[in-house]
This record gives structure tokens, C-alpha cells and sequence, in this order.
């Protein structure tokens, strides 16, 4: 039912596209015909494509696993604390507003135009959505639970391992997509401003020489690397929780 | 083990849960609180249980001062259970045993007997979401029994259950806990209740609890419908409702 709703919706956008380029009715240089599309695709050295995205896909998973490693704990330790969170949980928020790509000239002059700079882009805008997620499910964690575990002995320590972080597991892994969504867009965000690799500079460089096939072969490459990308997080996920309901 | 109550008082603020409660628990007894709903019972309990610290008096166990939570000596059941629910029945009944550093393979086997012991052999694969009211009941005795512990001390466990699965499930508990030499304290606001599973019984007044009678319970216990039986729960009743303000 879910496979023959995406392939409709699919099929419905491919036949739309084709039918405004065909009849002439878009300007070929906004929108390029479905079958130049398909021939620039088919031009490119399929080296080429897979070098871009296996570049774009490691910096996007480096700076997603560092912002990670820091919003997870950051988390856990303002959600447990009823001040902290109370003082610490609108300015996150709020900064998740703030379009912190302003700030990737910075990044690139401090770090360089090459991987350390979009990675840390990526890291940046990761780190806000799992941080919040995570003071949000960590502070909806039943106190009873919490009172049960240690009426058993358990520790602090314990405690958090094995009772807030199991509840708060589902509530963390939505904000991890949403961090991991967002890194993987800001890192290309970073190769179209500046770098000489990665899917955002194919990107810009193919746009810069009104390339627009090739943009689009470019922009399709990216839509796949997507959901490619997702439906691992979405396998890695699942099989987390599942290891944790046993 | 014997637990002795005295002049135990619980305060929250300006709010007085209990005032000068004196009571012992003999080893092997099975000892009933029972009072008003709201008159600081469960307080009582939980300071029992080294939950919530005495604002005055002392209650000790064995001599010992309680300080807080002894999970070789007390095990809690509580009114709303507590089983994690993300975990199986067996893998609840598991975390006492996985706070003490059983391995996994005698975890899993003292886990498998003590789900047999209550009558849900069965059951060990499901999660609490999956079983009965009565069932869950029984996985928290389960796990409270895994602690090891001489006393056990019970919140109310049987509140959400109809008024015959209660009666049944307290007789099967009774008995259980007769066999396993368990040294009870109950805490309940059903004077049938504390009148057929009791040893003693300790009247609490409506708030701030004082001990208003202890009663001893003839032995042999009377069975429900004797006439023997309905002496003790009239007597019961005319003190809880003399308790009650008009």
C-alpha cells in the first residue's frame, strides 16, 4: 500500500515534468527536459557521482556523530535538572532559529575551505534538534520508575542508564533524524558556498554554467543520497529500539 | 526482621503527613495499614522503605536505623507497579537480580522460576502493555521477591483491580508470602482487605495519620462470611468512620 503510494506520487511528478517541458510551456533553462535530465545522468561517470556523495555523506555523518556524542549527554544532564532546563531549554530553541550558516565564512576561515569547516557546519546544526529532543524527553521520564529503580539499589548512574534513557529512547532517536536531516542539508549548503568537492559543489559549479541538466542529474543524485541515506538511519533506529524492548 | 515505628513524624512543608506513629512489624507478621484515602499512609510506607526521610522519630529494622533504601532487606510494590515497560515480564523480574551483578544465564533462570512461582510461566515474553491488570500485579510481586529481601512492602498493590480478582490475588499472595516467610507491611483502605489477609492490623486516623488502634487478628485468621469475621470488620468500620470528620 505505502510502495504503490510512492511509486503513484512518483509516476505523477516524472509525467507532470515531462508534459511542461514537452509542450514548451516552461522555460527549458528553469526546467530541463525529463530526457536531457536523463542523458546528462547518463554522461556522467558514475565515479564521479559516487565520489561526491561518499564525500558529502561522510561529513554529514562525522559532524552529525560529534554533534551526538555532546547533545545526548548535554541533554540528559539539563532535562534531570529542573533549573537547568527551565533556564537552558528556550535558548536553545531560540538558537535553533538563528540561520547559523551566516556563520560558515567563519567556520571556513578558521578551519579552511575543506572538510574540518563543513563539518563543523553540519556538527552546529545538529547539535540544536538532538539537544532539545532530548531535554524534552529525558524531563518527561516517570518519576515512579525513577523511585522503583532506586527503592532497588539502583545508582545515579544506573538510574540514568537504565531507566531515563530507555524512556526517553524514542523521543531522542526523532530528534537524531532531525539533526542527522539537517547536517546532511547544511553540509552541502557549505560545499555550494565554498570547496571544490561533494554534492553542493557539483551543484554550484553545474548552476554557475547554466548547466541546468546537469544541475537537475545533480539535484536527483541528491534526492537519492536522501533517501538513501534515511532509510539506514530509519533500519538503525528501529533495530535500536528493538534491542532495547527485549 | 523486625521493623520498629517510633514516634514516627512526616512533614512537607507546612503539610503534616503523620504525627507520633508507633508501631512494630514481628518477624514473618503480615502487618495491614489501613485508614482514610489521602491520610499519609503511603508516607508511612515510603519512609518505611527509606523513600522519604522522618521529619521526626526513627524507624529501624533489626535495630539498624533506616537511612534509605536497603534493597537487601526491603522490597517495594508499588500502587501504580512500576514495571518498565519497555522491558518483558521476565526482563522486569530481571533488574533486581541485574543491580546485584547475577550473571545472565542465572538471571534468567531465577527470573523463569519466580514468574512460575506467581502463575505466569506463559507470560514471560510479553510486555506489561500486553498483559492483564492481575497479571501485571503479579509480575511486580515477582520482581519484588527477586530482591531477595525478608520484608516486603506493599502499596496498595491490588487498587486497580475489581473487588473479587482483589480477594483472590490477596489470598494466592498471602499464602505465597506465608511459604516464603516474607515479613509484610500492606498498605490498604479496603477493611475487607486488611480483615482476611492480616496478622495485625494498624488504624490510621484521617491526616496527619496518628495510630488510632492496633488490632490483633484472631488466629486461626476467620474466613470471609464467618461470623467471626464480620465482628472484626464492623469493628473496623466503627473506628475508620469515628475517624472521619462530619
Amino acid at each position: 500500500m505505502k510502495a504503490a503510494a510512492y511509486a503513484t506520487v512518483t509516476l505523477v511528478t516524472l509525467l507532470a515534468w515531462w508534459l511542461l517541458t514537452a509542450t514548451g510551456v516552461t522555460n527549458p533553462l528553469i526546467l530541463p527536459p525529463l530526457g536531457d535530465v536523463v542523458a546528462a545522468l547518463r554522461q556522467q561517470d558514475p565515479a564521479t557521482w559516487a565520489a561526491a556523495m561518499a564525500v558529502t555523506t561522510v561529513r554529514a555523518t562525522a559532524g552529525f556523530a560529534a554533534a551526538t556524542v555532546l547533545a545526548v549527554p548535554v541533554g540528559v544532564l539539563v532535562g534531570r535538572n529542573a533549573t537547568l532546563s527551565h533556564a537552558y531549554e528556550p535558548l536553545l530553541a531560540t538558537l535553533t532559529a538563528v540561520p547559523l550558516v551566516v556563520l560558515y565564512p567563519v567556520l571556513a576561515a578558521t578551519l579552511g575551505l575543506g572538510t574540518s569547516s563543513k563539518v563543523a557546519l553540519g556538527g552546529l546544526y545538529a547539535f540544536f534538534p538532538i539537544a532539545i529532543a532530548t531535554i524534552r524527553a529525558v524531563g518527561q521520564t516517570d518519576p515512579v520508575l525513577v523511585t522503583a529503580m532506586r527503592s532497588m539499589g539502583a545508582t545515579h548512574g544506573r538510574v540514568i542508564r537504565a531507566v531515563v534513557v530507555p524512556s526517553a529512547l524514542p523521543g531522542i532517536v526523532a530528534g537524531l533524524r532531525i539533526g542527522f536531516g539537517l547536517a546532511l542539508v547544511t553540509v552541502i549548503a557549505g560545499e555550494f558556498i565554498a570547496g571544490d568537492d561533494g554534492v553542493g559543489y557539483q551543484l554550484a559549479a553545474s548552476s554557475q554554467g547554466y548547466q541546468s541538466a546537469d544541475l537537475f542529474a545533480w539535484v536527483v543524485l541528491a534526492v537519492v543520497l536522501t533517501i538513501a541515506v534515511n532509510t539506514v538511519f530509519t533500519f538503525l533506529a528501529t533495530t535500536l529500539e528493538r534491542t532495547l524492548r527485549r | 526482621m523486625r521493623i520498629a515505628v517510633s514516634d514516627l513524624d512526616l512533614r512537607y512543608g507546612d503539610l503534616i503527613a503523620a504525627r507520633k506513629i508507633t508501631f512494630d512489624v514481628r518477624p514473618g507478621e503480615f502487618v495491614s495499614l489501613i485508614g482514610p484515602s489521602g491520610c499519609g499512609k503511603s508516607s508511612v510506607l515510603r519512609a518505611l522503605g527509606g523513600l522519604q526521610p522522618p521529619s521526626g522519630g526513627e524507624i529501624t529494622i533489626d535495630g539498624d536505623r533506616v537511612r534509605g533504601p536497603q534493597p537487601t532487606r526491603m522490597a517495594y510494590v508499588f500502587q501504580d507497579l512500576a514495571l518498565f515497560p519497555w522491558r518483558t515480564a521476565r526482563r522486569n523480574v530481571e533488574v533486581p537480580l541485574e543491580l546485584r551483578g547475577v550473571p545472565r544465564k542465572q538471571r534468567r533462570e531465577r527470573a523463569e522460576q519466580l514468574l512460575a512461582r506467581v502463575g505466569l510461566t506463559d507470560a514471560a515474553d510479553q510486555h506489561p502493555a500486553q498483559l492483564s491488570g492481575g497479571m501485571r500485579q503479579r509480575v511486580a510481586i515477582a520482581r519484588a521477591l527477586a530482591c531477595d529481601a525478608g520484608i516486603l512492602l506493599l502499596d496498595e498493590p491490588f487498587a486497580a483491580l475489581d473487588e473479587q480478582t482483589r480477594l483472590r490475588l490477596g489470598g494466592e499472595l498471602r499464602r505465597l508470602l506465608e511459604e516464603e516467610g516474607k515479613t509484610v507491611v500492606f498498605v490498604t483502605h479496603s477493611l475487607q482487605e486488611a480483615a482476611y489477609l492480616s496478622d495485625r492490623i494498624v488504624v490510621l486516623s484521617p491526616r496527619p495519620a496518628t495510630v488510632k488502634e492496633v488490632i490483633t487478628v484472631p488466629s486461626p485468621r476467620p474466613e470471609v462470611g464467618s461470623a467471626e469475621f464480620h465482628r472484626l470488620h464492623a469493628h473496623l468500620t466503627d473506628l475508620l468512620f469515628a475517624a472521619e470528620p462530619a
